[in-house]
């Protein structure tokens, strides 16, 4: 850990304000308007020398169906456990040079699953349970940085990018908060178990990733391939409880895991409708390995899963600082994995904030 | 400059998550040499050890099975009544000729009273290495490792459990009362000291030091902790008959019962396996959970069924 603190000192300590003097002194000659106002078949995958974008996204995603081991697709809606999943994402980008980008991102999410109630006829009563497990917190931190071909962008282009994710966000779950409502007598009540998760990974992890485009005049094609993976393994607990009475009772016990493995591609293709409208369609595939989690003192292999989707979308430019972004997502299948469909909205800020 | 940093190694030995949440029954069909076990009992290594009613005792270890009778061993009896083990590793069969001790260097030596028949319960052994067996009709034996000493008395002289718990009291479970042994005397509970009944059948001391109390004409299971004695009412308001305790790796509690099946309770709710629901049978033995999540039920009549703990 303390490597990466040092690296991430130096990255930013080094490289940013050589970069922003080199910046003033050398873009000052270019039209900054030209250049926040290219078209998406124009511009290459990093951001031009000295500027500055900030992405605010909003992702709504709806939790109705999920896919299981063998592929099949399993109703959330039928088993009761449809839920609405909120992201807020937040990405800071610069163009250090022409060729070279660097950025962080995070995130917060909120997502709430009830499962199906169930009822346990005990004695001469009935108990009723109700399971909530409310996911709410920020995401980790990705810092990274992108390199692209050093040549001026006409119709293709190529970039690599890596960088870390710092565990920066809580990971262990907060204690439940469980309670009992509409309590009649011993067997006879309401149990309502409400998980609290976290959203951090716990660990530190690495990614790169590599990038292409090529464009023919108003068609433009973009693949892309990452590739993120743990720097060690963590440590978490788990937390039991005892009824008493109407009163819950907490403990909790430490287990050892290894986050997944994740492996992503996607290839796009984009249409420039106009200059400031683009439209597309990427196809998102992703795959996790590698993972395990300790039950029981035994490490467990988490089960591999993959998805594929297909995201729909646009870009639109509604000011030479500002654009929309669009996309809608349909998962078309997947192994072990939950498959919401969504739809992410993206404001997009750009400036080049040393050019007069 | 991010390639300079170690990545974790994964290691070989990784289990299959798939194989969790799953019931597996072993009986004659899987070679198992009879269909009722009465007796269940995981050693200090994890092998699991089971007594099959007239055909010896099974020992599970690492995925394989091991069978011990009269015919390839020196055991004294295929009718083995319980299993426990010392505090030295050696493994005691209960049988009905006397007790089998097999070491564990694998050599066979015996225990056998000349002057009267004993019929053994259980075992026990508490943190002092005592070992405590108890019989049907005389009391419970004290073994200190040199010298065996008989407790009898005439009221509680049928013994069905013994159980220490963490703080070194041993509790003796018996047809006329439960008798708790602090160290120093013993002492008595029964319907009077808010026992659902006299006749206590199954004991179990679990992880969070309660003593689990099972009996055999209550309405409910009781659990003494340090907040005094609780009861649990298990299903449709009417006598369950405990035949057996156990609490798995997930801290879950299960009671094996005489003709209600088998109950699992969560610490919250009480959920019952039953023919009606996929389970075998409805008459349980006996119960023992392993230290990787697995949790076994032997059956009267139907062998043994095993239950994997899901994970999530």
């Amino acid at each position: 850990m303390k490597q990466v603190l040092i690296w991430t000192v130096i990255f930013f300590s080094v490289l940013m304000p050589g970069a922003t003097i080199n910046a003033q002194q050398e873009k000052q000659a270019r039209d900054k308007f030209t250049l926040l106002t290219m078209p998406y078949n124009q511009r290459p995958l990093t951001l031009y020398k000295g500027q500055f974008q900030a992405n605010a996204a909003y992702r709504f995603g709806v939790r109705t169906k999920s896919y299981d081991e063998h592929g099949d697709k399993i109703s959330l809606k039928e088993d009761g456990a449809a839920s609405v999943v909120h992201t807020y994402l937040l990405e800071v980008k610069y163009g250090i040079t022409d060729f070279i980008e660097i950025g962080a991102d995070s995130y917060f999410l909120r997502n709430g699953i009830r499962s199906e109630t169930s009822s346990t006829i005990s004695g001469s009563g009935t108990i009723t349970a109700n399971t909530l497990n409310e996911y709410r917190g920020f995401g980790d931190i990705s810092l990274g940085a992108a390199l692209r071909v050093p040549i001026e962008y006409k119709s293709w282009d190529i970039s690599l990018k890596g960088g870390i994710i710092l565990p920066a966000a809580e990971h262990e779950p907060s204690q439940p908060t469980h309670i009992i409502t509409d309590y009649k007598s011993p067997n006879n009540y309401t149990v309502n178990y409400q998980f609290n998760n976290n959203n951090g990974s716990g660990v530190s992890q690495y990614f790169f990733s590599g990038a292409a485009k090529i464009s023919l005049s108003k068609i433009s094609i973009e693949a892309r391939g990452a590739y993120r993976f743990p720097s060690k393994e963590g440590e978490s607990k788990r937390w039991g409880w005892t009824l008493y009475g109407s009163t819950f009772t907490y403990y909790s016990n430490p287990y050892s895991y290894l986050p997944d493995r994740l492996l992503t591609i996607n290839g796009s293709i984009h249409y420039q409708a106009a200059g400031w409208f683009d439209i597309f369609i990427t196809n998102y595939y992703y795959k996790t390995s590698s993972g395990w989690t300790e039950y029981y003192d035994n490490k467990y292999a988490n089960p591999e899963s993959t998805l594929f989707t297909i995201e729909p979308g646009f870009e639109l430019q509604i000011s030479p600082s500002i654009t929309i972004y669009q996309y809608a997502g349909f998962q078309i299948a997947g192994t072990n994995a939950d498959a919401p469909f969504y739809l992410l909205t993206t404001l997009s800020f750009n400036m080049f904030p040393f050019f007069k | 400059m991010f390639f300079t940093f170690s990545c974790e190694k994964i290691p070989d030995n990784l289990k299959d998550s798939s194989a969790t949440d799953k019931w597996t029954l072993f009986n004659t069909a899987t070679g198992l040499p009879g269909n009722q076990v009465r007796g269940t009992f995981c050693d200090s290594k994890d092998n699991m050890w089971f007594a099959v009613s007239g055909q010896g005792v099974a020992k599970f270890a690492n995925g394989s099975w091991t069978y011990y009778r009269t015919s390839n061993s020196a055991i004294l009896s295929n009718n083995v009544t319980c299993i426990g083990e010392d505090a030295d590793g050696n493994i005691l069969l209960g049988t009905t000729n006397g007790v089998s001790i097999l070491s564990s260097s694998n050599t066979w030596s015996s225990f056998r009273d000349q002057t009267k028949t004993l019929y053994f319960t259980c075992f026990e052994t508490d943190k002092d290495g005592l070992i405590w067996a108890g019989t049907y009709g005389q009391g419970f034996l004290i073994f200190d490792g040199a010298e065996i000493g008989q407790v009898f008395y005439e009221a509680f002289k049928d013994v069905n459990d013994i159980e220490s718990d963490s703080k070194g009291n041993v509790w003796v479970a018996t047809e006329n009362g439960l008798l708790k042994w602090d160290g120093s005397r013993f002492s008595v509970m029964g319907i009077a000291e808010g026992l659902p009944d006299d006749v206590v059948t199954a004991l179990y001391s679990d992880s969070r030091n309660r003593l689990w109390i099972g009996t055999y004409f209550g309405k409910t299971v009781s659990w003494i902790d340090s907040q005094g004695i609780h009861q649990l009412a298990l299903f449709n308001d009417r006598i369950v008959e405990i035949n057996d305790i156990c609490e798995d790796a997930a801290g879950n509690i299960w009671f094996a019962t005489y003709t209600s099946g088998l109950i699992k309770f969560d610490n919250v709710v009480p959920y019952a396996y039953k023919k009606y629901n996929g389970f075998p049978e409805d008459d349980v033995l006996t119960s023992t959970g392993d230290k990787d999540g697995n949790v076994w039920f032997g059956l009267y009549s139907k062998g043994l069924s095993r239950y994997s703990l899901p994970i999530n």
